[in-house]
């Protein structure tokens, strides 16, 4: 199991990190098409579907990582079993937000499938399919907000703990 | 509940939030679904999705995640080595002498950068350690990197000012521009201060290294040309109009590979380590911003900003006291939170009110901007002094005296900003491209 999510996160990652690079390469193609008198089709909407993809796939490797941000302010001066306890409701409110926010993600590629609903550019891309990279990015989000709640739960630490505190340190 | 009841309300929700440590961007999003489930009808499952899809999936955050990874790359380039021993020799003579490394330093690799805390890493590693052992004063060091790593948010290309321009739907061209006069002002006034210091503690300044023949310098020199060359490109062809902030970006993220390749700091490790790096610092702002559109939503739903703006402008405040206010306000906020969240809070409640007082959005994106940078070396959360107490193993409140000369030039800065208007908005102007 434990195998197993890790290669989520990390294929998570990997396909947003790629999505980015992504980004560089539509504009890049579409930059040097320009000059050279080619129309690259609908670069810029596949350019914004690449940021969308990128952002949401990159929620779980980004909070394993201790990289989205918070005010540890308050909660770092409580001994360690209160911080636990507060960590705990942090992770439990997380979890339900982003479930929420999953749900609906994945409502909405329903919905443009359902209408068949696509992007207004030259290329008719059916939205669905760069929907789905939000959709996804959430869900995954989800499990690792779970996954991070159990360990808190068997008394083991989150996965981004260490990560927040060589950050403190560094 | 009446509008001014709901909105503290809210402020008082998000506080507790913030303060028990739940993620800045979850901790919006959550302010949004309470405002919008508790104080309107409106189906709030519906708009978050499409507040989420609809603000993110779109082509103008683009320059986003470029311009972090362009960032990055430089990063973990040899840059910070030729940015030394390129400017050292030219200012050995200035009083201050090499302290000025510093402020010109950060003020060149903010041209490249868009962040303040990577601008005082990238510089700071190279010059701590080398003014150290010449025996410069350490109050200083650390004062001018921290004052001069702000510079990163202002001159463009700029994160925090693409985060502003997205949702406050103001031009980022434009906003890029508008920080280019006030970024120099702010360079010539740091170097002002360590001038005046140096003549006023003569003795605190370790003498000269001996002067290099002319030739020599200009040898040294040629290590800054690629860099320069970058800001040519990237800034240059925002300013001429023939590239859009995106393309820019985009050229900029080639140009840095170039640069890193050029000068051995780039291997297959590195630039995957640099991709991966960019891509969860840009998650963790686009996600903050998806939150925030969200919250704009709701909160735009609740009427609280359209009617905090009413009251305002009922008030018949002065816009000159309306921003002494905001300053106070942002401030104290900045204290506490980082800069994108001041600003993407501020876009999401004030900025109605703001334009209800006839106050220009691009100018305001300038003042927000210099006011953030301020809240970077305020303890207790200031990015800055984090990124120093890294470099330098000082206490965190050290750090924030000796960066606290600094904090005062800023307030300076923003003084003359607001007492002269054109410093941001006189450039854009000329500019046709928008």
């Amino acid at each position: 199991m434990r195998r197993f999510l890790d290669r989520l996160y990390f294929g998570s990652g990997v396909l947003a990190a790629a999505a980015l690079a992504a980004i560089a390469v539509l504009v890049l193609a579409q930059t040097v098409g320009r000059l050279a008198g080619v129309l690259v089709p609908s670069a810029n909407e596949l350019a914004g579907y690449c940021v969308a993809a990128s952002a949401f796939l990159g929620l779980a490797p980004t909070l394993n990582h201790g990289a989205h941000i918070r005010v540890r302010l308050l909660t770092q001066a409580l001994p360690e079993s209160l911080q636990r306890w507060f960590e705990g409701w942090c992770l439990l409110l997380a979890l339900g937000l982003s479930a929420y926010a999953a749900w609906f993600a994945v409502d909405l590629v329903l919905g443009s499938w359902r209408y068949g609903d696509v992007s207004p550019g030259l290329l008719a891309v059916p939205l669905w399919i760069p929907q789905l990279g939000v959709a996804a990015g959430l869900l995954v989000f989800t499990v690792s907000l779970a996954d991070n709640f159990l360990r808190l739960v068997r008394g083991r630490d989150p996965l981004y703990r260490m990560a927040e505190e060589t950050e403190a340190v560094r | 509940m009446n509008p001014v009841e709901i909105g503290l309300l809210l402020v008082v929700v998000l506080f507790v939030l913030l303060g028990t440590g739940v993620w800045v961007a979850l901790s919006l999003l959550a302010v949004g679904l309470f405002a919008m489930s508790v104080f309107t009808s409106a189906p709030v499952g519906l708009a978050l999705g499409t507040s989420f899809w609809g603000s993110i999936a779109t082509w103008s955050l683009a320059p986003l995640p470029l311009f972090v990874w362009m960032g990055e790359i430089l990063f973990r380039s040899r840059l910070s080595e030729d940015m030394y021993g390129g400017l050292a020799p030219w200012l050995r003579r200035l009083p201050g002498r090499l302290l000025h490394v510093n402020v010109l330093g950060c003020g060149v690799f903010a041209a490249v950068s868009g962040s303040s805390a990577a601008t005082a890493a990238t510089i700071g590693r190279m010059s701590i350690p080398e003014l150290r052992r010449r025996g410069y004063d350490e109050k200083m060091i650390i004062g001018t990197l921290a004052g001069s790593g702000t510079l990163g948010l202002l001159i463009p290309p700029s994160i925090i000012l693409i985060v502003y321009g997205i949702s406050a739907e103001v031009s980022i061209a434009r906003l890029f521009i508008a920080g280019i006069l006030p970024g120099l002002m702010l360079v010539a006034l740091f170097m002002c201060y360590v001038m005046a210091w140096s003549l006023v503690h003569p003795q605190r300044t370790p003498p000269p290294d001996p002067p290099l023949p002319l030739l020599d310098r200009l040898r040294a020199s040629t290590r800054l040309i690629p860099v320069l060359a970058l800001i040519v490109a990237v800034i240059g062809s925002i300013y001429v109009g023939v590239a859009t902030p995106t393309e820019a970006a985009a050229l900029g993220v080639v140009g840095a590979l170039i640069l890193a390749a050029g000068t051995g700091g780039l291997s297959g490790r590195s630039f995957l380590d640099g991709l991966m790096g960019a891509m969860r610092t840009s998650t963790m702002i686009v996600f903050i911003l998806a939150c925030a559109a969200f919250l704009t939503t709701a909160m735009g739903y609740t009427g609280v900003p359209r009617l905090l703006a009413q009251w305002i402008a009922e008030q018949n405040l002065s816009p000159y006291a309306l921003l002494a206010a905001l300053t106070l306000f942002f401030i104290v906020l900045g204290c506490f939170l980082d800069g994108i969240s001041v600003v993407v809070l501020t876009t999401s409640v004030i900025l109605p009110m703001v334009k209800a007082a006839g106050i220009d959005p691009i100018w305001f994106g300038i003042f927000l901007v210099i006011v953030v940078e301020m809240s970077q070396i305020t303890p207790p959360v200031g990015f800055n002094l984090f990124v120093l107490q890294g470099l330098t193993q000082r206490n965190i409140f050290r750090i924030a005296v000796a960066a606290l000369p600094f904090f005062f030039l800023l307030l300076a800065a923003v003084v003359l900003v607001t007492v002269f208007p054109g410093l941001a908005t006189w450039l854009p102007q000329r500019v046709s491209g928008g």
